[in-house]
């Protein structure tokens, strides 16, 4: 067992760790990412139907609103 | 929010795939530097096959499972099976680029050089190219039914040359070592203990692979699900 092989066979370990290390890393982060932005776009959408309708429930509490 | 038996499936699958993977890799780990007799002609070079072979039979899976899905979604047009394809296809390279990277490293003090234009190893830089360039049509068409359909004729058509390499030792005068069968002149692992390792290996990867591709399949059916949401609110990105 020389010197030289052992290098070989640690090089061999640590390149295919070090890639799939990074890989699954790069994998969580973009998945984090993508849940960040669904939840960013779900708030924004309850913001907008409580926008749209608080109109609506104002006419109905005055007693204005409902069909002409 | 209601739960339905898919997301609970979902849900549950991927810590499992995770614990099988980790678990499984720690045993193989053990198996490789602790259990496994060093063998005589090659040397402690020779474990890199633990991690080189399983690499590559994980690589066939991979761009398999995109052919298939592939030909499912040209049949079908159900984008969940190109979403398939495509994060097959990326880890279907990753490990095609790791086996293209641990074989060179055997290749030096075994054959003195770090490569040679031998039939398999020119026939796996090919399969690697192709699908390299299926990753960049997908990138350049990013979204669009014609670049889905493109890329699963490509995905198809590159899969022909897996067939090719698994026979490349048996057709042309190669170098290469069969390392799963002992032919006249080849290096089989005759020893049980080798073919134990070489199984629990196999295993391994094959959850890493699994792993791998739900969690790659997730994200491209959340990246559509979030491309269609802001176009349906006409928000710029």
């Amino acid at each position: 067992m020389t010197a030289e092989s052992l290098t070989y066979l640690f090089a061999a370990y640590t390149a295919v760790w070090v890639v799939l290390v990074a890989y699954l890393w790069r994998l969580s982060r973009r998945l984090q990412q993508l849940h960040r932005e669904l939840e960013e776009l779900r708030s924004e959408e309850r913001h907008e139907r409580a926008t749209d309708t608080a109109p609506a429930q104002e006419r109905v509490a005055r007693g204005t609103g409902g069909a002409p | 929010m209601q739960i339905g038996p898919q997301t609970v499936v979902s849900r549950s699958l991927v810590p499992l795939l995770a614990v099988c993977s980790a678990a499984s890799m720690l045993l193989t780990l053990w198996l490789i530097f602790v259990y496994v007799p060093t063998d005589r002609v090659q040397g402690v070079v020779q474990r890199i096959f633990y991690v080189h072979v399983p690499l590559a039979m994980m690589t066939f899976l991979a761009f398999g499972v995109t052919a298939v899905a592939s030909a499912a979604y040209l049949w079908s047009r159900n984008p969940k099976y190109d979403h398939c394809a495509h994060a097959s296809a990326e880890v279907g390279l990753l490990f095609c680029s790791l086996v293209l990277i641990t074989g060179p490293i055997w290749a030096k003090p075994i054959w003195g050089t770090w490569w040679t234009w031998d039939a398999r190893l020119t026939t796996t830089l090919i399969l690697w190219l192709i699908y390299a360039g299926y990753l960049m049509l997908r990138s350049l068409t990013m979204h669009s039914e014609q670049g889905a359909r493109y890329a699963a004729v490509l995905g198809i058509v590159g899969a022909l040359d897996i067939p090719i390499i698994n026979r490349s030792v048996y057709w042309w005068r190669t170098i290469h070592p069969a390392v799963l069968v002992t032919r006249e002149g080849g290096t089989g692992l005759t020893d049980p203990r080798m073919q134990l390792t070489l199984l629990c290996s196999v295993l391994a990867f094959f959850f890493l692979f699994a792993w791998l591709l739900w969690l790659r399949y997730r994200q491209a059916v959340l990246e559509a699900r979030m491309t269609a949401l802001w176009a349906a609110q006409r928000i710029p990105r």
